[in-house]
C-alpha cells in the first residue's frame, strides 16, 4: 500500500517536474500578439509606442501569472485575421468568436464582453431603435471587417464601411451617414477622443445581446494548446485573485 | 534623245537614290532615336506610375484592403499605358485586378514595334510590406502594346512617308532645275557645235550661253578653238592650194581648175591655153648667188606675173622654177585661142627679161615657154601638161629665150625619149651596153691608147648611138649608174688584158666622165674603191672632162681633181677649144692633155691651110707641158699637118673607127701599129 502511494507521489512529482520543465520550456520566450486600436479593450498609444488597454492588461496578467511574459504589436485587422489563418502569428486579443474563425483560431475564455450599440447625430431620433432589424430605416455604417459588420451581412443590412473607426464616426458627422452600428465603449472613447461628444450619441442596443470577447490563439501557431492552456490557466488565477476585476473597473470606470 | 539618257534625268535618279538612301538612314536613326526616346519615357512613365501608387498600395495591401487595392488598379489601369494590372499580397494572394474593357488584339506592326523597343510584355515591381511574411507584395503591370506601339509606328510610317514624299519631290524640283540649267544648255551648246562644224561660215553662229560660268567657259574655249580652227583650216587650204614662196596657186589648185574647165567643155565648145614656163639657168643663179637671191628672183617675177596676166588666167607655181599659166576656155574658135597664147608668151617672156635688183646684184633672166591649146581630142589635165612640158623642153633644146607650141612630131620625139629612158633603166642588168675603144696612136702608129666609148645594143631598135642615149642618160640621172660601169667594165677588161697580155706599148685609157656626174657630190667615194678593185700597172687612167664643166665649177673640180691625181688619175681636157674658157685654169688645174676638137681638125684639106687655133693650142700645150691629142684625124694630110706642128697623138677614123673591145683586143694583140690606109 505504502509503496504504491510512494509510486504515485513520485510520478505524480515526476510529471509535475516534467510538465513544469516542459511548461516552463514552452513559455520562456516572450511571446507576441498582433492588435489594433480597440479602446477600451485595446489601446494603442503610436506615440509613445505603448499598447495598453483592458483586454491587453487582461492577457498580459494572465500570462505572468503563469510566468509568461507576453508582448504586443500592432497590424490591421485583416492582415491579423490572415496571419492566424496561415499560422504566422500567435494571435490576437479582444477577437469575438464565430464559427468561420473556428477553423483556424483558438479562443481562450472571455476576456470582456462588448455591447453593440449605433452612434448618431444628436438630433436622429434612434428611441425606436432597439435591435439590429431596426436599423435598416437607416443608413449605416460600420468598420469594415469587424464582427459588427459581420452582423449586418447576417441580416441582410445594407451598409457603408469604413476603414477604421475614427473614420467610421466621421461619416456620421459629416457624410450623412445616419448610424453607425459599432461596439459601445470603442464608440464612446472615438467619440470622446475626437471632442465630438455633442454632436454624436451612443444608443445601446438593448435587445442585442453582448458579445465575448476572447484571445484568439492562431490554430496552427507552434505550441498553441499550450499557449491556450496557458492562458485559460492564468486567466483563471487572475479571476480567482481579482486581478481581472481590477483590471475592468480601472478601465471600464474610466471609460 | 532618250530620256534616259539624260543629263538631268541621270542626275536626277542619283539624286533620287542617294535621297533614298541618306533619307532611309537618317529615317532609320530618327526612328531608333525615336525608339531610344520612347522606350526611355515609357519606362520613366511606368516608374512614375509605380511610384506614385506604391503608398497607397503599400498601405492597402498592409491593411489587406481589398477594395482600396482593386481601387489603385483601376486608378493605375486609367492610364493608357496599361492594358492590365494585378495586385498580390505578400501572401501570395490576388488582392486587385483590372484589365481593359475594350483590348483589341495588336496587329504585326505593333508587335513588331513593340518588340523593337526592348520592353518585358509585363512588369513586374515588388511592394515592401513590412510583414512578418518573409515575403514582399507583387504589382504585375501588362503593357498596352497597341497603345505604346501605334504613336511609334505611326510616327514611323509618317516619317518615311513624308522622307518618301520629300524625296520624290526634291528629285522631281531638282530634274527640272538641272534640266534647265544643265541639260537644256548643254543641248543647245552641242547643237551649235555642231553646226559649227557642219556649216561654211565666215563668223561663228551667236553663241547659244554667255553666263559666266562653267558652261559659259566651255562655250568661249570652243569659240576660241573654233577661231583657231577655221584660221588653221584656212592655212591649210591655203598651203594645201598655194604656193607659200610666191603665194601662186600651186599644182593641185591648177590641176582642179584645169579640171574644172574640162568638165565644163563637155557641154560647150570653146578653146583655152596652157604655158608652161621655167627660167632659163635659174639653177646656176641659184647655186652661185645662194637660194635667198633665187627665191627672192621667183617673188619678183611672180608678182609680175600677177600684176601682167588677165585676171581670170590661172597662174600656178609647179616648183623650182616653173611656172603654168591657163588661160580659161573663152575661145570660140583655136586659133583665137593659140594668138591669145602667143601674145601672152611674148609679154611674159618681155617681163621677164627686165632686169631685177636684189640686193647688190642685177640679175638677167630669160624664160622658155611651152604652149599648148585644149581641149584636144580625149584630153585631161595630165594630156595637156605633158604637151606644155613637151613643147617647153623643145623651146630649150632649142637655145632657149622664146616660146613654142606643141605639134605632134614633139610629142613623138618626147615618146622616143621616154622610150630610150626608159630601156637605160634595164640596159645595164640586161648586159645591153657595150664598151667600144677607138686607138690613140702616136706619129708612128703605135698604138698608145684608147678611148673608151659606149654603145648600147637595143634589143629592138640595134645598136644607138651615145649621141643619142647620153643626154637622155644624163638628164634622167642615169649617167652616173652608166660611166660607173663603164669606169668599172673597163678597168677589169684592161686588168684581164694584162694577165692575158698586153703589149707595153699600150699606156693609156681614156674614159669620159660627164660634168654632171663628176660634179656629184659623192663621186669620189664612189669612184675610188673601183680604182682600188682594178689597179691597173703602168697604165695611165684618164679621165676626159668637158672644158664648160671648168669653166662652170671651176672651184669644185679643181678640188675633185687634185685628190684624184693622188689616185693616179690623169685628166684631159675633151673638145678644147669650143668652151668659154678662161686660160687661167690651164695652170691651175691638174690636167695632163688637151684634146683638140675635131671642129678644129676637119677644116684642114691642104698643108697649107691655116689653122690658128690648132697652132696655139698646140703651142700652149707645149708652154705648159700638157699633151695634145688631136680628135677627128680622117686623112693623111690631116695627119702630115699636125704632125709638122708638133701633135704627138692622134685619133680618128683615119687610123681606126672604135671597135668592139674584143675586136680591139684582138687587134692590139695582132699588131701594135697602125698603118692607115686613105
Amino acid at each position: 500500500m505504502i509503496a504504491k502511494s510512494l509510486f504515485k507521489l513520485s510520478s505524480c512529482s515526476v510529471a509535475l517536474m516534467i510538465s513544469l520543465i516542459l511548461g516552463t520550456n514552452s513559455h520562456a520566450a516572450t511571446m507576441t500578439f498582433s492588435v489594433v486600436d480597440y479602446p477600451p479593450y485595446i489601446l494603442v498609444d503610436e506615440k509613445n509606442n505603448r499598447i495598453s488597454g483592458m483586454d491587453v492588461d487582461i492577457v498580459k496578467a494572465a500570462f505572468a501569472s503563469q510566468g509568461q511574459e507576453v508582448s504586443f504589436n500592432v497590424l490591421p485587422w485583416k492582415r491579423i485575421v490572415k496571419s492566424m489563418e496561415l499560422g504566422l502569428i500567435l494571435g490576437t486579443v479582444s477577437c469575438s468568436k464565430r464559427a468561420s474563425r473556428d477553423a483556424f483560431m483558438l479562443f481562450s475564455e472571455p476576456l470582456s464582453n462588448v455591447s453593440r450599440s449605433i452612434v448618431s447625430r444628436t438630433s436622429l431620433d434612434t428611441s425606436q431603435v432597439q435591435e439590429l432589424s431596426d436599423l435598416s430605416k437607416f443608413s449605416i455604417v460600420t468598420v469594415d471587417g469587424w464582427g459588427m459588420q459581420k452582423k449586418l451581412i447576417e441580416n441582410e443590412l445594407e451598409h457603408q464601411s469604413a476603414p477604421d473607426l475614427d473614420s467610421a464616426i466621421k461619416a456620421v458627422m459629416y457624410r450623412d451617414v445616419d448610424l453607425l452600428y459599432m461596439a459601445e465603449y470603442p464608440a464612446r472613447y472615438s467619440i470622446k477622443k475626437l471632442d465630438i461628444e455633442e454632436d454624436l450619441k451612443v444608443t445601446s442596443l438593448i435587445n442585442e445581446p453582448s458579445l465575448p470577447l476572447h484571445l484568439c490563439i492562431s490554430r496552427d501557431f507552434p505550441n498553441a494548446t499550450d499557449i491556450l492552456r496557458t492562458a485559460n490557466k492564468g486567466l483563471y488565477t487572475i479571476k480567482e485573485n481579482g486581478l481581472l476585476d481590477e483590471i475592468r473597473a480601472k478601465y471600464l470606470s474610466h471609460n | 534623245m532618250k530620256l534616259g539618257q539624260r543629263i538631268a534625268f541621270r542626275q536626277a535618279k542619283i539624286i533620287l537614290i542617294t535621297s533614298f538612301l541618306i533619307g532611309g538612314f537618317s529615317a532609320l536613326l530618327q526612328f531608333y532615336n525615336d525608339l531610344t526616346h520612347v522606350r526611355e519615357n515609357l519606362t520613366e512613365s511606368i516608374e512614375r506610375s509605380v511610384s506614385l501608387y506604391m503608398p497607397s498600395l503599400q498601405r492597402s495591401i498592409y491593411n489587406l484592403d481589398d477594395q482600396q487595392v482593386q481601387s489603385t488598379a483601376e486608378i493605375i489601369l486609367a492610364d493608357p499605358l496599361f492594358s492590365a494590372v494585378e495586385v498580390f499580397d505578400d501572401f501570395g494572394d490576388l488582392k486587385g485586378r483590372a484589365t481593359q474593357a475594350n483590348y483589341a488584339p495588336v496587329n504585326w506592326l505593333s508587335n513588331f514595334s513593340f518588340s523593337l523597343l526592348g520592353i518585358p510584355r509585363q512588369l513586374s515591381r515588388t511592394i515592401k510590406i513590412p510583414s512578418i511574411v518573409e515575403r514582399d507584395a507583387k504589382l504585375l503591370l501588362s503593357i498596352d502594346k497597341q497603345y505604346v506601339a501605334s504613336g511609334l509606328t505611326s510616327r514611323a510610317v509618317t516619317l518615311a512617308f513624308s522622307g518618301l514624299i520629300a524625296t520624290l519631290l526634291l528629285s522631281s524640283i531638282l530634274f527640272v532645275v538641272f534640266y534647265f540649267a544643265l541639260s537644256k544648255p548643254i543641248q543647245e551648246i552641242a547643237r551649235w557645235v555642231a553646226n559649227l562644224d557642219r556649216e561654211v561660215r565666215k563668223e561663228p553662229m551667236n553663241p547659244p550661253y554667255t553666263k559666266t560660268d562653267e558652261l559659259g567657259e566651255l562655250v568661249q574655249s570652243v569659240e576660241q578653238i573654233w577661231h583657231k580652227k577655221d584660221r588653221a583650216n584656212r592655212q591649210i587650204k591655203a598651203l594645201a592650194y598655194y604656193d607659200t614662196l610666191t603665194d601662186l596657186a600651186n599644182r593641185r589648185m591648177f590641176i582642179e581648175s584645169l579640171e574644172d574647165q574640162l568638165n565644163q567643155l563637155k557641154s560647150q565648145t570653146s578653146f583655152g591655153a596652157v604655158m608652161y614656163l621655167d627660167i632659163d639657168r635659174f639653177k646656176t643663179i641659184n647655186d652661185s648667188l645662194g637660194h635667198q637671191v633665187g627665191d627672192q628672183l621667183l617673188m619678183t617675177f611672180a608678182q609680175r606675173l600677177k600684176r601682167s596676166l588677165p585676171k581670170d588666167a590661172v597662174t600656178a607655181r609647179f616648183g623650182g622654177d616653173e611656172f603654168v599659166i591657163m588661160l580659161p576656155a573663152q575661145y570660140e574658135l583655136e586659133a583665137q585661142a593659140v594668138t591669145s597664147a602667143k601674145e601672152l608668151a611674148a609679154s611674159v617672156n618681155a617681163l621677164v627679161s627686165v632686169p631685177v635688183q636684189v640686193g647688190r646684184h642685177l640679175i638677167h633672166c630669160t624664160t622658155s615657154i611651152g604652149l599648148t591649146t585644149f581641149p584636144q581630142k580625149d584630153d585631161s589635165s595630165a594630156h595637156i601638161l605633158r604637151r606644155a612640158d613637151t613643147a617647153l623642153y623643145q623651146t630649150k633644146a632649142e637655145g632657149r629665150h622664146g616660146y613654142r607650141f606643141f605639134d605632134v612630131s614633139m610629142q613623138r620625139l618626147a615618146q622616143s625619149r621616154w622610150q630610150l629612158e626608159e630601156g637605160l633603166h634595164k640596159a645595164i642588168s640586161q648586159q645591153e651596153l657595150e664598151l667600144w675603144l677607138q686607138p690613140q696612136v702616136t706619129v708612128q702608129g703605135v698604138i698608145s691608147g684608147a678611148e673608151v666609148l659606149l654603145r648600147w645594143q637595143h634589143p629592138d631598135k640595134g645598136m644607138i648611138s651615145p649621141l643619142d642615149f647620153i643626154s637622155v642618160a644624163e638628164e634622167s640621172g642615169q649617167i652616173s649608174a652608166i660611166e660607173e660601169w663603164v669606169l668599172e667594165e673597163t678597168l677589169k677588161k684592161v686588168k684581164s688584158w694584162q694577165e692575158a697580155g698586153l703589149p707595153k706599148t699600150f699606156r693609156h685609157i681614156s674614159i669620159n666622165i660627164s660634168p654632171s656626174h663628176f660634179m656629184q657630190a659623192d663621186f669620189i667615194s664612189r669612184i675610188e674603191p673601183i680604182l682600188k678593185k682594178y689597179p691597173l700597172d703602168n697604165i695611165d687612167v684618164e679621165f676626159e672632162i668637158t672644158e664648160n664643166l671648168l669653166i662652170d665649177n671651176f672651184a669644185q673640180a679643181t678640188k675633185s681633181m687634185k685628190v684624184l691625181q693622188e689616185q693616179g688619175i690623169s685628166f684631159s681636157i675633151d673638145d678644147f677649144g669650143t668652151g668659154y674658157s678662161s686660160l687661167r685654169y690651164l695652170n691651175q688645174l691638174p690636167i695632163n692633155v688637151l684634146k683638140i676638137d675635131r671642129y678644129f681638125i676637119a677644116p684642114i684639106n691642104t698643108l697649107e691651110d691655116e689653122a690658128p687655133i690648132v697652132d696655139v693650142i698646140l703651142l700652149m700645150a707645149k708652154k705648159l707641158g700638157l699633151e695634145v691629142i688631136a680628135e677627128g684625124v680622117e686623112t693623111e694630110v690631116q695627119r702630115q699637118f699636125l704632125a709638122e706642128r708638133g701633135c704627138r697623138l692622134y685619133q680618128g677614123y683615119y687610123f681606126s673607127k672604135p671597135l668592139h673591145h674584143g675586136e680591139f683586143y684582138a687587134m692590139i694583140c695582132r699588131q701594135q701599129v697602125i698603118v692607115p690606109s686613105e
